[in-house]
This record gives structure tokens, C-alpha cells and sequence, in this order.
């Protein structure tokens, strides 16, 4: 009896030992089809939501996991790219509530996918259901901003997230700054004043207020452009002169510049400047956002 | 030949169980509804056909295998009728291994009667025969024998409700453990990778048997693999025999 068992033990360990070796050869026979390859169907989430029986935060859990398998490969395909979208879309709406998977899927689809469209709706997708999170609206105007060079919505959508609460102290100005660059600055001065009148911090609003007024001279470096530009047509030349162009009944008045410079035009090229910013308010591709300000 | 006799008797037992005979029904009616929900594709008729067949074999010989297969020794405690058969000179591991024979004979023939019918609506229907899905039948009926031994082991052991939830859940975690491999392969801890490769060729690895797919889109399936899946489903299923026989063996009947 005892022999017996002693054998049966030695038997399962040695048929153990059979079996783990088979199984390691099948692996290899089978290999190549890594789990990135094998991208599993997931049927859509307001379905999966109801036949889940209340797991589906845990369901969202593992579509994340596996997502995130296919993330940590290189080079990513379309195929793989539009997998991931959905994915992740379905885990969104599995559990809404996740909102740093969908914004670090939103992320990863564009900046390592290269699928900003894709990216964009994800985001929005995912500020709908955290409406108060300033990350979605600021992604998305990235996007909009760096990838698809589209300022006006960039700028519409960093000035979303900039009314969020939790936003770092830099995107009202930087949404200020987009609006100056898509040539809406009284959009961005208005978002400035609203965000002005919402700000406690002190020192925060004495940068608001100096963007307020930067914003106005961004105003009116646009209005005179303008303006000079007209004459230009009129006379054929470009005025010497701020003065000249309210001499010719161009202007009203010469405008105030609140920051104490004065407004110049290059009567060569016609560019009008403000002797006070030497550069205008303006996002380089090259170098940082962080706008700089000062 | 005391194994060849509990083993017939098993079969006769099984064949004549209610539950047997509804399961089989309900199979049927599967194969029968594939027919009828294939009418709604657009082309591919036989697909759907093939698909819905398949998987109907699959998941209710999985059914019978578990609650089929935890029975077999613990009607025998319940009915007392153990005593009877351990009193006579036969060595628990003949009463076992006959059981679990019999059962899996039982199993060939619903896989045959199964197949039967679903090539003869297949042919009925689409004029074709797909030979080659016979091989993914032949694999789902290793799988079965595996996890029948399964529903055997936990059933030497455990309360009948019980055994059935852990099989099931051997069956489900069986179909999952490629999933494991992958995590294995991505972790950086060698710790953990250890233990997540033990637990990964520690369990049965059904996904093996799993040619199903291949076999309706008609590609080729390498008969080194073939031979490969059989041969590890059989020494699985060697494997849980002799730890159920380990157990069985020093269990005491009250």
C-alpha cells in the first residue's frame, strides 16, 4: 500500500515533468503569435455592461490590461491602433469613472499611434463622463493644437479646461495665448477676465492682469495692422507713423497702451509693433509652452 | 478485466441516466437551431453551421463530463452501493480507473452520435462535408477526457456541489492561461515570472484543444501539433487519475 503510493507520487511527478515539456514544445510550435497579435474581440460596452451580472468596473479592469499589453509594443499599426481605441472606449464606458485610462489611452493614441482623430474622440468621450476634469479639454487642444494645427478649437478647448478646477496655474495663459495665435484675442481676453475674476491668489492675478493687458495690445496691433494695411491700398505706401494714419482719418485716436510702450510701424514692411513686447503673443513649435510671459 | 467490467457497467449506468438523455436532447436541438439561425447570414452558410456545432459538442460534453463525472464515485457513497463493490477483491485504483473508462466511453459516443448529426445537417444543407473540422472533434474529445479526470479528482475529495464549481472553474481557468504566459513574459520580476510560469503549465492549458476556428476556415493544421495536444491531454489526464487514485486511496467510507 505504502510502496504503491510512493510509486503513484513518483509517477505524477514524472508525467508532470512529461507534460510541462510537451506543453513548453507546443508553446514554441504556436509561437509568433504574441499576445499583441492576437488582438481579442470585445464586443461593444453598453452590451457587455449588461451581461457583465455587476462586474463591470472588473471587466473594465482586464479590456485595460490587455490594452495595455498592446501598448507596450513599438511599432503600432493602424489595425492595432483602432483595437486600442475601442477597447478602451468600451472599458470607458464599462467603468465611466476611470478617467486616467481613457486620458492615458487618449495620450498613447496620439502621440505613439499617430492616431489624433482617434485620440480626440476618445478624450471627449472621456470628458463627458468627468466633466470636471481639466485633463480631457487640455489633451484634447493639445491634439488639436500640435498635431492638427487646428488654433481656433485648440484654443476653444484649452480655455475649457482652464475654467476647471485643479488646472496648473500655466493654462489660462496658454489658453489665452492660443486664442491671440488663432487671431481671436478678444476671445482669450475674455477668458482671461473671467478666470481673472475667479482667482484669489494674488500673484496669480497680477500675471492675469498684465496678460489682460497684453491680450488689449494684442487687440490693437491687430486693429492698426489693419488699418495699415488699408492705407497702404489708399496711398500705395505704408505709413511712416501711428500719427500719419490718424492724420489720414484712419483711426480715431492713437490707442493707449496700458503697459506704457508705444505702437511703431515699419514703413518698409508695414509690420506694426508695440515698443514695449518685443515679440508678440505667439506659440512656438519649437521650444517651450510654457508661456514665458513676462 | 475487473476494470473492463466496472467500466461497462459505468457505461450502461451513465446511458440509462435521465440527465444524460436530456443533455443530449438539448445538444440536439443546439445542432438544430444552428440550421435555423444559419438562414439569417448572407453567404457563409456553412460557418455559422459549422461553428454553432461545434461549440454545442464542446460546451455540453463539458456539461455532461462534469456533472456526469462528479457523480460517479459519489452516487456510489450516497447509495452506500461502495460498500459493496470495496468489499469485493477489486483495488480501489481498478474501481477508479474503471469509472472514469466508462464515463469516457460514454463521452465517444455522444461525440460520434453528435458529429454524425452535424455532418448529415451540414451535408443536408451545404452539400459539402468538411472533413477537416473532424480533427478539431477529435481534440474537443481529448479536452473532454481531461476535464472529466478533473470532475473525477475533485469529486474523490469534495461534496458534489463543490466539485462541480471547482471543474467548471478549471474549465474556464483553462481556457485563460495563455494569458498568464503573456503576463510571465512582460514582468520584470524574476519572482514573480516563476510563479506565474508555474501556475501557467501547472494548469491544464485548454486553449491547446482549442483548433476550432482553424478548422472551419479550413487551414492546415500540422500533424506534429496534433499529435502533440493528444499526447499532452492524455498525460494530463494520467497525471490527475494517479493523484485522485493518491487520495481515493486513503479516503475512509463511513
Amino acid at each position: 500500500m505504502r510502496t504503491a503510493s510512493i510509486f503513484l507520487a513518483l509517477f505524477i511527478i514524472l508525467d508532470g515533468a512529461i507534460v510541462y515539456n510537451v506543453q513548453k514544445r507546443m508553446d514554441a510550435l504556436k509561437s509568433g503569435a504574441s499576445i499583441s497579435q492576437s488582438l481579442p474581440y470585445i464586443p461593444d460596452g453598453r452590451y457587455l455592461k449588461q451581461v457583465s451580472l455587476g462586474q463591470d468596473s472588473l471587466l473594465a479592469d482586464l479590456i485595460w490590461l490587455r490594452a495595455i499589453q498592446v501598448m507596450g509594443t513599438r511599432n503600432i499599426t493602424r489595425n492595432e491602433a483602432e483595437w486600442l481605441y475601442h477597447a478602451v472606449s468600451t472599458a470607458t464606458d464599462l467603468d465611466p469613472k476611470f478617467y486616467y485610462m481613457t486620458e492615458l489611452g487618449g495620450i498613447y493614441l496620439t502621440s505613439v499611434a499617430n492616431s489624433h482623430k482617434l485620440s480626440i474622440k476618445l478624450l471627449k468621450k472621456g470628458y463627458e463622463n468627468n466633466p470636471g476634469r481639466w485633463e480631457f479639454p487640455f489633451f484634447i487642444g493639445f491634439n488639436y493644437f500640435f498635431y492638427l494645427k487646428d488654433f481656433k478649437q485648440a484654443a476653444y478647448y484649452m480655455g475649457i479646461g482652464a475654467r476647471l478646477p485643479g488646472k496648473p496655474p500655466y493654462l489660462p495663459f496658454l489658453a489665452s495665448r492660443l486664442y491671440a495665435q488663432a487671431g481671436d484675442p478678444r476671445y482669450g481676453l475674455e477668458l482671461t477676465e473671467a478666470i481673472y475674476e475667479n482667482t484669489k491668489n494674488e500673484r496669480v492675478r497680477q500675471d492675469l492682469q498684465r496678460r489682460m493687458k497684453e491680450l488689449q495690445v494684442e487687440i490693437n496691433l491687430d486693429a492698426l495692422q489693419n488699418e495699415v494695411n488699408a492705407y497702404k491700398n489708399r496711398f500705395g505706401r505704408y505709413p511712416a507713423s501711428v500719427q500719419e494714419l490718424l492724420a489720414a482719418g484712419f483711426i480715431k485716436a492713437v490707442p493707449v497702451d496700458r503697459l506704457g510702450g508705444k505702437y511703431i510701424i515699419n514703413p518698409k514692411t508695414g509690420e506694426v509693433s508695440n515698443t514695449k513686447i518685443a515679440r508678440r503673443l505667439r506659440i512656438y513649435r519649437k521650444g517651450v509652452i510654457y508661456p514665458k510671459g513676462k | 478485466m475487473k476494470v473492463y467490467a466496472i467500466a461497462i457497467n459505468t457505461f450502461k449506468e451513465v446511458i440509462r441516466d435521465k440527465i444524460f438523455y436530456s443533455l443530449v436532447f438539448f445538444a440536439l436541438l443546439l445542432l438544430g437551431a444552428s440550421v435555423l439561425l444559419s438562414t439569417l447570414t448572407l453567404g457563409e452558410r456553412s460557418k455559422i453551421i459549422e461553428d454553432l456545432s461545434l461549440s454545442g459538442i464542446e460546451i455540453f460534453g463539458v456539461i455532461i463530463s462534469i456533472f456526469v463525472g462528479i457523480g460517479l464515485v459519489n452516487k456510489e457513497l450516497e447509495k452506500k452501493t461502495i460498500y459493496i463493490i470495496i468489499s469485493k477483491p477489486i483495488k480501489r485504483w481498478q474501481f477508479l480507473l474503471g469509472k472514469y473508462l466508462g464515463l469516457s466511453l460514454v463521452l465517444l459516443s455522444y461525440v460520434a452520435v453528435m458529429t454524425a448529426c452535424y455532418m448529415f445537417f451540414l451535408y443536408m444543407y451545404t452539400n459539402k462535408l468538411p472533413w477537416q473540422t473532424l480533427m478539431a472533434v477529435l481534440l474537443i474529445y481529448v479536452e473532454l477526457l481531461v476535464v472529466t479526470a478533473s470532475a473525477v479528482l475533485f469529486s474523490t475529495f469534495s461534496t458534489p456541489t463543490l466539485s462541480a464549481s471547482y471543474a467548471l472553474a478549471l474549465y474556464v481557468i483553462g481556457h485563460m492561461t495563455g494569458d498568464l504566459r503573456g503576463l510571465a513574459a512582460k514582468t520584470g520580476q524574476a519572482g514573480a515570472r516563476a510563479v506565474l510560469n508555474f501556475i501557467y503549465y501547472f494548469l491544464p492549458n485548454l486553449e491547446d484543444f482549442n483548433i476550432k476556428a482553424r478548422t472551419v476556415h479550413a487551414m492546415p493544421i500540422p500533424l506534429d501539433y496534433l499529435l502533440m495536444s493528444i499526447s499532452y491531454g492524455l498525460m494530463y489526464v494520467m497525471a490527475i487519475l494517479s493523484l485522485s487514485v493518491l487520495i481515493f486511496q486513503r479516503r475512509n467510507f463511513k
